[in-house]
């Protein structure tokens, strides 16, 4: 038996992709939830399991009746479904109405059920959301009910407000397989039994890194996963080290250099780390087209040299003034006062009157 | 210009002690090519008014800070352009000698761009120093530019034109006291944070609004779907009691009782019942993992539901064809209801995102970090408030008895003390004279140049490490005979050179018949 496991699709969504990418982003959302379906079929996939948040929100019809088309063409995979707390089946839901194809098995109920596949000798339990949050650990009592030879569990969830569940428990739960969903980034629980599938392509610019489906096989010797990292973008979050000598100019350059290099099809988020010459103020908005760019943090302070200038004005204003900031953390509001403060006091210089 | 000397040079100091020897100007401002002489003591440099002695003090500043050109809009009225030599382009810049800690050296300086170059030798061997190195810096002791500005290069007090002496002096003043020797300005730092604050907030502000803005169009849009909504509800209900059914009153009671939405609901249940039996294997299994569920019952359960429902559509079915009399029609009518319900549905889930899409509004990090500047800002502003009152107290502390005691001094005994500091809502001066305390606005300008002039020799004791040649720039113009002899006796009795540039021959006149 040969299975995919996906979840948080989140179509509909229309995150933030930089400049180059937000209007088209809604889009390509769809086209690689396409490219799921489109392995399945080319390998005869036999079961494709989404755990949650295929929608990004409630589902319009005609979404709806889009995404069953998708299933419909399926010649071969049998395709189960959970509603996660994106999609969370409230009581004006699509979902309460839908007449799904007949390869598509839906677990909408909010109490643990089962798809059950006699041809495969296996059976898909899960349950649905109906609000948005539930704080219950509702994974911790559920066990496998042995009624086939593979079972599976689909569940979303793991935070505080989104079923939070026990490791343990989940491991030791008797499924051959959980395939979870909610946490956006793909993650291991434990190799080949309880994982994260991870948001099928990035939709916040918090969800770096690699992101795809996972594969799964099951054969004699048991159950077999691997990653098809196939999402068309990713978030990048990029920290770039700044020296004295920089200007808006040079650090553009390097940014542009940088996005070269990790691809030109990514989401950048800046940081700019480091010190700044005392009298340079870098220009975001001047660096904003050196790649595809949704966010310049700049965290860099103006390289004074705090301890060397507090010996030098130790009994003046300016250094009663470092004084106070004795011990505060680097890139903490504190810290950034202390940095306005002696820029502020060293640019003030004036000659006496009469000099 | 004339160069004398009146209080006899003193012997050769083995201490840190600086003493200037001769500045010898190649080019600069408008001398070219002049040597001055000068000795330990008090050296008197003077002439006509335009002699060029604002122009050597400011020579002595450029050897011993060097000289640098200003950017931007600064550099037309700074030091150096004002000092490009005049005409002839020779060398801008010359040398100075002095001796330090009882050795000889010799400070040559370059300011032109691209000749910028500058030396200093010790005579005494010959050895090379390193300006570059910070070798000169030692000699002066650490003294800085800034510092050299605040206490021992002295002019006279100015105020800005309509402003009063005293004020302007009040004003130096708390500088002096609260950043601890007048190098920096508190007023314009705070002013320069409190603008970065203004700035800040006026882009948080619009950050805001922008948001709000958006926000603003959700509900806009909020508002066109329920309208919307309604509309369609009004048209259901229209359409509901139409009489185009043949059917008699009791038919049309029982459909428009039904109402679009009670209905909708109603279509959604059943409707959700055939979807999940569509999926025909699925089976409802129990929560807890102790009792294992029976898939066959469960599945019972589920075929249950399906005949309530199918019955429910049944009967209904049944019901209406028995009813209508134009079964076409009737059909027609129920596909525009069914249509109607639909897109009222739409419209009530788009509703329902767009509101999650509000509650789920997050600040962006745009506004996140403006909001930390902004703080940031604040937090600046006030300890550097806070800072300036400590310093200002601790100045009034080290320098006040030692300023009085000059004050005293140079005024001849007419005045015992002077007071300055933060008292009430200002910082106030006020002198006393054994009897009353005067405040600074009832003073006279010399009496007030005194004042400056005490504050500065006050400070220039307490911040510097070595006693540091004293120029005095014209300071004395405003003091009468027997306060500029005070003065004088007072400076000859400080273990200092000093350079007085003046345009009058009182201070020779007076210096001849004390020595």
């Amino acid at each position: 038996m040969r299975f995919i496991h996906t979840a948080d699709i989140h179509l509909g969504a229309q995150p933030d992709a930089g400049p180059l990418y937000t209007a088209g982003r809604p889009r390509e959302l769809w086209e690689a939830f396409e490219r799921v379906l489109a392995t399945c079929e080319d390998e005869q996939t036999d079961l494709l399991l989404i755990a949650g948040d295929l929608f990004h929100r409630q589902p319009l019809m005609r979404e709806l009746k889009e995404a069953d088309y998708l299933f419909s063409e399926l010649t071969h995979t049998k395709v189960v479904l959970i509603a996660g707390n994106h999609d969370y089946i409230g009581k004006n839901s699509n979902y309460r109405r839908f007449q799904w194809s007949d390869n598509v098995y839906p677990l909408f109920g909010e109490k643990m059920q089962y798809a059950d596949f006699p041809e495969l000798d296996a059976a898909v339990y899960g349950l649905s959301y109906h609000r948005r949050e539930i704080t219950e650990p509702l994974f911790d009592q559920v066990r496998a009910a042995g009624v086939r030879r593979h079972e599976i569990l689909l569940a979303h969830g793991g935070d505080d407000r989104h079923i939070p569940f026990n490791r343990q428990r989940l491991e030791n739960s008797g499924f051959e397989y959980v395939a979870l969903g909610h946490i956006h980034k793909p993650q291991i629980l434990k190799k080949d039994r309880v994982i994260y599938a991870g948001a099928l392509e990035p939709v916040d610019r918090n969800d770096t890194g690699r992101h795809g489906f996972i594969k799964g096989e099951v054969t004699e010797q048991g159950l077999r996963t691997s990653w098809d990292f196939c999402a068309s973008r990713e978030y990048v979050h990029l920290t770039v080290e700044t020296g004295e000598e920089d200007t808006t100019g040079s650090v553009r350059s390097r940014i542009r250099e940088l996005a070269d290099e990790y691809g030109r099809q990514n989401i950048y988020k800046i940081i700019l780390k480091g010190k700044r010459g005392r009298d340079t103020v870098f220009d975001a908005a001047r660096m904003a087209d050196a790649g595809n760019i949704c966010e310049i943090v700049d965290e860099t302070a103006p390289a004074y040299d705090f301890e060397e200038l507090y010996g030098r004005y130790a009994d003046t204003l300016l250094g009663r003034y470092i004084k106070r900031f004795r011990g505060c953390r680097e890139g903490s509001v504190e810290y950034q006062a202390l940095c306005e403060g002696v820029d502020a006091l060293l640019g003030s210089g004036r000659r006496p009157p009469g000099a | 210009m004339r160069c004398s000397e009146a209080a006899g040079g003193r012997p050769g100091r083995e201490d840190g002690f600086m003493v200037i020897t001769e500045l010898y100007i190649r080019n600069f401002g408008k001398i070219s090519d002049r040597h001055i002489y000068l000795r330990d003591g008090i050296q008197v440099v003077s002439g006509e008014n335009e002699f060029g002695k604002t122009t050597m003090h400011a020579f002595i500043r450029a050897m011993l800070f060097g000289l640098e050109r200003g950017r931007g809009r600064a550099a037309a009225n700074d030091d150096f352009s004002r000092y490009e030599p005049w005409g002839s382009p020779g060398v801008y810049g010359g040398v100075m000698r002095f001796e330090c800690g009882g050795r000889r050296f010799r400070l040559e300086r370059e300011f032109a761009r691209g000749a910028r170059r500058g030396s200093l030798v010790c005579e005494d061997d010959g050895e090379e120093l390193s300006i570059g190195d910070g070798d000169l810096e030692m000699l002066l002791g650490g003294l800085t530019a800034e510092v050299f500005d605040s206490t021992v290069s002295v002019g006279q007090l100015r105020a800005e034109p309509g402003r009063c002496l005293s004020d302007a002096l009040t004003d130096y003043a708390v500088d002096y006291y609260e950043t601890g020797g007048g190098a920096f300005n508190v007023a314009d730092a705070l002013q320069v944070l409190n603008d970065r604050r203004r700035t800040a907030e006026r882009e948080l502000r619009a950050e805001i609004e922008a948001a709000q803005e958006a926000q603003k169009d959700i509900r806009r849009e909020i508002h066109y779907l329920e309208r919307d909504a309604e509309r369609l509800e009004q048209e259901y209900a229209q359409k509901e009691r139409m009489p185009e059914t043949p059917g008699g009153p009791e038919d049309r009671t029982r459909r428009g009782g039904a109402g679009m939405k009670r209905r909708a609901k109603a279509a959604a249940w059943v409707a959700m019942m055939c979807a999940g039996l569509a999926a025909a294997a699925l089976c409802a299994v129990g929560i807890a993992g102790a009792s294992a569920p029976v898939p066959a019952a469960a599945g019972g359960l589920s075929g249950l539901a399906l005949s309530a429902a199918g019955l429910y559509l049944l009967v209904r079915d049944i019901r209406r064809r028995r009813s209508a009399g134009a079964e076409e029609k009737d059909v027609r009518l129920e596909g525009e209801l069914a249509h109607i319900r639909a897109e009222y549905q739409d419209k009530a889930v788009r509703c329902g995102n767009l509101r999650e899409q509000l509650e789920e509004w997050e600040k962006s990090g745009r506004q996140i970090r403006l909001e930390e500047r902004c703080r940031a800002l604040s937090v600046a502003s006030e300890q550097l408030r806070e800072a300036a009152q400590d310093t200002g107290r601790a100045m009034e502390r080290r320098i006040s008895g030692r300023m009085s005691e000059i004050f005293a001094a140079v005024t001849g005994g007419r005045y015992r003390s002077v007071e300055a500091g933060r008292a009430g809502k200002g910082f106030h001066i006020t002198v006393w004279d054994g009897e009353r305390r005067i405040p600074a606005e009832n003073l006279s300008r010399g009496t007030l140049e005194q004042i400056y002039f005490s504050l500065r020799m006050a400070a220039a004791e307490l911040l510097l490490e070595e006693p540091f040649p004293v120029i005095l720039d014209d300071v004395f113009a405003f003091y009468d005979d027997k306060r500029l002899e005070a003065v004088l006796q007072w400076l000859g009795r400080e273990k200092r050179q000093v350079i007085l540039f003046t345009c009058h021959s009182r201070e020779e006149r007076i210096l001849k018949n004390m020595y």
